[in-house]
């Protein structure tokens, strides 16, 4: 039998190419997730080891506040360098700092483009020590003088001896350029380094953020971090340089997992799509080979011998496909590692291979295939010996009544639960809802194959189109076949749906609440990039903005992460005393004008969650400081301009090291092109800021959801390609199938040119139906998706013109998936097709 | 008992007086394979068939009488010689020409697989002339199916129908476009002798009451019988032809041919 299974295959290489092919993409994306996160985890950890190689011990604060991805750290003050020094065992001691600054180049711009990576570091005396090395000139010494990294070096045409802007300070400020540095992809993107007075002016004081320690010969560092967590105050802790390894390796462990799984989950999704097109590939095949099948049962072939068979065939083809895409999968994630590097900088990537991802690649691949090959298989093994008599299969019958009323009775329980889901609130109901509907649907599709077609196909019958009408009647002549090829494309279309209507929505409630909350004629952004790092603009940019005629208020605003209460929340700093002239946030309670010190203002849901009300007390930490303060307005709208939490900038002055802004909105009398010039005149000191008018910053928010949604379409493209070459598949199968037929319609004089056409028109079909059923699905999704998040229905917003481009996009997908079983079709010869028996 | 001529005798003439017939050969050879294996399925055939005739082409298996017929429709091609259906050279016709050959002039019926399972009576009959996007005679159509004596059965599909019920529908999507010429490749082969005999009793009668031209491959001498005239052919070669038979006169002539 073993023998008969692999005969099978090499006898039918075409019939299985297709199932191979969709297993080979399944497995190369996962398998390409697998070796792109491990490289970057592999290349960033080796940086970060090399990094703190030479680092025995770092004394830091023990205060953190502790965020999702990597916790802050409050600052220390240099002094205590000096008390270390003193420690016997301590051979030397180097305060380390590092924050948010970049050079501008000759022509007033930034180097890298709006969206590069940028920070500096205070210069590190020991060669040993220091991560940077210098490559020209020299070391940072006067705190006027500067070394950049030296692709930015080159790729902003510095030279030696320039004099340059560091940012944030302004063009009046000038740093000497002393030299270019390499530093050996620790960090990526651009670095500078200053001598420690220059970094502390850079950074707006002196703190440091640790002191690293060497320890004296004979003394290992777990002793000397031992001996100065003694000596230390308890509000700072002494850890060896291994640790500060660990900790930063962990955090890289964190987030690449994170992507890894991220990027798996749409692995699965294409796997499960490449499940249901080896499913749809073997039940066409055996029940294609039935009397091969009852021949071997004539001749005394148990049922099991036959089901073996046919699982030996899967697990052959899936070893194989599996194996090619692991080894494709190599080198798609060697392609994405160069993309990744491009987008983040030189890192010093290098290619991993993780053995363990490509053995799980091989075994899942195979399960997957033998699984879903197993049903098929089994029906093989159903084969009654008298088949092999007959003369021809029976053709299948319709849909059975039972799968219709039972379908219907699933959907009305799934939608019944989304329903009573959205009217009680309570969202564990819609988890039992929404799979109730897609088994509805997996239930139903044969049912709906034939109404479908016929109505898709009805404008080509009524123009008398015989074409239109045998696809038609082909796509519903064996309605299980035609629903499961089309219901695997329906998942990736339907998740595609969701995406974009919840994107939609999004986009509309964010530009709506702008819409109405921002009262600013004009907006000055800095990039999330710039942002991010702890960057922003000057608070003196807003100021002399605000100080321009015409100019009613300029209100810069900012965040930082805090610690309130037990939790971590980012908290906005604005300038209350004129944030009424530029924004709305619908106060509900107290005041947010004009806030002290002392006073928070919060937003309506959270100050409901935490059960705070006007008066009451909340503890605020920041990295450089706590404090108790007192609720002093509760407001429900503003989410987009400065979130849950409000306090006044002078807060955030008093509490970080230096706060700068990364909003202004400016309100004017009279927004003409003069003041437009005029405010651009004064934004001129740091190239990163960018002006926007009111409705290019709406635009700009509302379509941020997008770039997001474009990555989410580029992650299920890959569903959707392995969904349509099942439909190619079918379509392939089915032509093999159907020779004869296709022999007499060429005999009875249908040209080649009509039978491609009828061919493609089934894929069209096929496609079109699984387009359909995604559209619906999807749109059900967005709307429970919607629904869980307690948002009110007014704002759902249906993207019609995005759901026709996918359905046309749908149609076309089709048409095209069809015309490589067109030409297979339009070039069989009529006399072999006749004859075949 | 019907007379029997010697084949050489047989040509483009044969049959129908100076009539060169709206179907005819040349010469017509075709061969398969080359050297050694070559095998030669037609070997130089003249035949012609007549308006309003009802031929028979016999001969035991192998004998060349389906290549022949197919090199006539212009599923096959000759390796030399010619077609002429109508008036035209079917071996200079590209593949498009012979489907609207095909379409246009030509009816088939063959032994089994006649129908579009997906298609029911009504729609199987008038699928070529649908194929052409031309409306189809109402009027001759209702004669058609009177005569085959379908009327009620016309919108089953084919796996509602009996064997029987399905070659009628078949020769009736054959005769419904007025073709030139019908072919009929053993059009009673998988049918009991009753439903054979209504089948072949309603191909006679198309020929006779409504001037249909058939050309019929068969190896049963009881549906020669039906024919006007038939053809036998043994080894690619027309050995001999039988006017007016009878299956008696058939089964004999076979049995020395079988020698």
């Amino acid at each position: 039998m073993l023998t008969i299974a692999l005969r099978g295959i090499a006898g039918n290489p075409f019939r299985y190419a297709a199932t191979a092919l969709a297993i080979v993409l399944g497995i190369a994306f996962f398998t390409a997730t697998s070796v792109m996160t491990t490289s970057f985890e592999d290349s960033l950890n080796d940086s970060i080891a090399e990094a703190f190689v030479d680092v025995d011990v770092a004394v830091r604060s023990a205060e953190i506040i502790e965020t999702p991805i990597i916790d802050i750290r409050e600052r220390i003050p240099p002094s205590v360098a000096d008390e270390i020094a003193e420690v016997d065992g301590v051979a030397w001691v180097f305060p380390f700092l590092a924050g948010y600054a970049q050079v501008v180049a000759a022509d007033g711009k930034t180097v890298g483009g709006a969206d590069a990576n940028a920070q500096a570091i205070a210069w590190i005396d020991d060669d040993e020590v220091n991560p940077l090395t210098v490559v020209a000139g020299r070391a940072p010494v006067a705190p006027d003088e500067v070394v950049i990294d030296v692709n930015t070096f080159d790729d902003g045409g510095f030279s030696l001896g320039d004099s340059v802007q560091v940012l944030p300070l302004g063009p009046q400020q000038r740093f000497d350029v002393v030299g270019a540095i390499d530093d050996g992809g620790t960090f990526g993107g651009q670095v500078l380094s200053l001598s420690f007075a220059g970094a502390a002016t850079v950074f707006g004081g002196s703190e440091v953020d640790q002191i690293f320690a060497g320890a004296a010969a004979g003394i290992t560092p777990d002793q000397l971090a031992e001996r100065l967590n003694l000596r230390i105050g308890a509000d700072l802790e002494a850890v060896t340089g291994a640790t500060l390894t660990d900790e930063f390796q962990e955090v890289v462990g964190t987030f690449t997992n994170i992507i890894e799984i991220a990027l798996q989950v749409f692995a699965g999704v294409a796997l499960f799509v490449g499940a249901f097109v080896i499913y749809n590939t073997f039940t066409i095949t055996v029940a294609q080979r039935t009397r091969e099948m009852a021949l071997l049962r004539a001749i005394g072939a148990t049922g099991r011998q036959v089901a073996v068979s046919v699982v030996v065939e899967s697990a052959a083809i899936g070893v194989v496909a599996s194996a090619v895409g692991a080894a494709a999968g190599i080198g798609i994630g060697w392609g994405l590692l160069q993309l990744l590097g491009s987008f983040i900088g030189d890192l010093g990537l290098s290619l991993s291979v993780p053995a363990g991802g490509l053995i799980q690649g091989v075994v899942l691949g195979t399960v997957i295939t033998v699984a879903a090959a197993y049903i098929p298989a089994r029906r093989g093994a159903r084969v009654d010996p008298i088949e092999a008599m007959r003369d021809a299969a029976a053709e299948p019958g319709g849909p059975a009544r039972g799968r219709l009323y039972g379908g219907l009775s699933v959907l009305a329980a799934g939608a019944g639960a989304t329903a009573w889901s959205s009217v009680s609130g309570e969202e564990r109901i819609l988890y039992a809802g929404l799979p109730l509907v897609v088994i509805a649907v997996v239930l139903l599709g044969p049912t709906i194959v034939r109404p479908i077609s016929r109505l898709l196909a009805a404008p080509a019958v009524r123009r008398g189109s015989i074409t239109g009408e045998l696809a038609s009647e082909n796509a519903s002549r064996n309605p299980k076949r035609s629903s499961t090829t089309s219901l695997t494309l329906m998942i990736g279309v339907a998740l595609v749906v969701t995406a974009t209507v919840f994107a939609a929505t999004l986009s509309e409630l964010i530009a709506g609440d702008l819409e109405e909350e921002l009262l600013a004629d004009h907006v000055v952004t800095v990039s999330d990039a710039v942002a991010g790092a702890g960057g922003g603009l000057d608070p003196a940019i807003a100021a002399s903005i605000g100080g321009l005629g015409g100019v009613d208020a300029a209100v810069g605003t900012r965040t930082a992460f805090a610690q309130v209460g037990d939790g971590f929340a980012p908290v906005s700093g604005a300038d209350t005393a004129r944030l009424a002239a530029v924004a709305d946030l619908g106060v509900v309670a107290g005041t947010v004008s004009g806030l002290g010190p002392d006073e928070v203002a919060v937003r309506e849901p959270t100050a409901r969650d935490e059960g705070l009300n006007i008066g009451d007390t909340v503890d605020m930490r920041f990295q450089q400081g706590a404090s108790t303060v007192t609720v002093a307005g509760i407001f429900d709208g503003g989410y987009q301009l400065v979130g849950e939490w409000l306090v006044d900038n002078s807060s955030l002055d008093a509490s970080l090291s230096r706060s700068l802004d990364t909003r202004i909105l400016v309100s004017a009398d009279d927004a003409d092109q003069a003041l437009i010039a005029s405010i651009s005149a004064a934004l001129a000191g740091d190239p990163t800021a960018k002006i926007s008018t009111r409705q290019e910053f709406i635009d700009d928010q509302a379509g941020q959801i997008t770039d997001l949604l474009t990555l989410l379409y580029a992650l299920l493209g890959m569903s959707v390609v392995v969904a349509l070459i099942g439909i190619v598949n079918t379509m392939s199968l089915s032509i093999h199938e159907r020779t004869r037929e296709l022999g007499l319609l060429r005999a009875v004089g249908m040209t080649t040119r009509q039978l491609r056409r009828t061919v493609r028109y089934e894929a069209a079909i096929i496609a079109l139906i699984g387009t359909l059923a995604g559209l619906v699905l999807g749109l059900f999704f967005g709307w429970a998706a919607f629904d869980a998040l307690g948002l009110a229905y007014s704002d759902f917003a249906i993207p019609w013109a995005a759901l026709i481009a996918i359905g046309a996009a749908g149609l076309v997908a089709g048409l095209l998936s069809g015309v490589l079983p067109a030409r297979r079709a339009g070039r069989l010869e009529v006399l072999d097709a006749i004859a075949t028996q | 008992m019907p007379e029997t001529e010697p084949a050489p005798a047989a040509g483009p003439d044969t049959g129908s007086g100076s009539d060169p017939g709206v179907a005819y050969t040349e010469n017509a050879a075709r061969h398969y394979g080359s050297g050694a294996a070559e095998v030669r399925a037609l070997d130089g055939v003249d035949v012609s068939f007549g308006t309003g005739e009802f031929t028979a082409i016999m001969g035991p298996s192998g004998s060349g009488k389906s290549t022949l017929m197919h090199c006539m429709a212009g599923l096959d091609t000759l390796t030399s010689g010619r077609v002429v259906i109508d008036g035209e050279d079917v071996s200079e016709m590209s593949d498009r020409e012979r489907t609207m050959l095909r379409r246009d002039k030509l009816g088939f019926v063959f032994q089994a697989f006649n129908l579009v399972p997906t298609l029911n009576a009504r729609e199987n009959i008038v699928l070529p002339q649908r194929l052409a996007g031309r409306a189809p005679d109402e009027a001759w159509l209702d004669e058609v199916v009177a005569t085959v004596g379908l009327g009620h059965r016309l919108d089953h599909r084919p796996n509602e129908l009996s064997g029987g019920q399905q070659q009628r529908v078949a020769v009736s999507r054959a005769l419904v476009s007025k073709p030139k010429l019908v072919f009929a490749d053993e059009p009673t082969g998988n049918l009991d002798s009753t439903t054979s005999d209504e089948i072949l009793t309603f191909m006679r009668r198309a020929v006779d009451e409504l001037s249909q031209t058939i050309v019929m491959v068969t190896h049963d001498p009881s549906a020669a019988a039906y024919a006007h005239r038939v053809i036998f052919l043994v080894d690619g070669k027309i050995v001999n032809e039988m006017l007016d038979p009878t299956s008696e006169a058939v089964l004999d002539h076979m049995k020395t041919l079988g020698n």
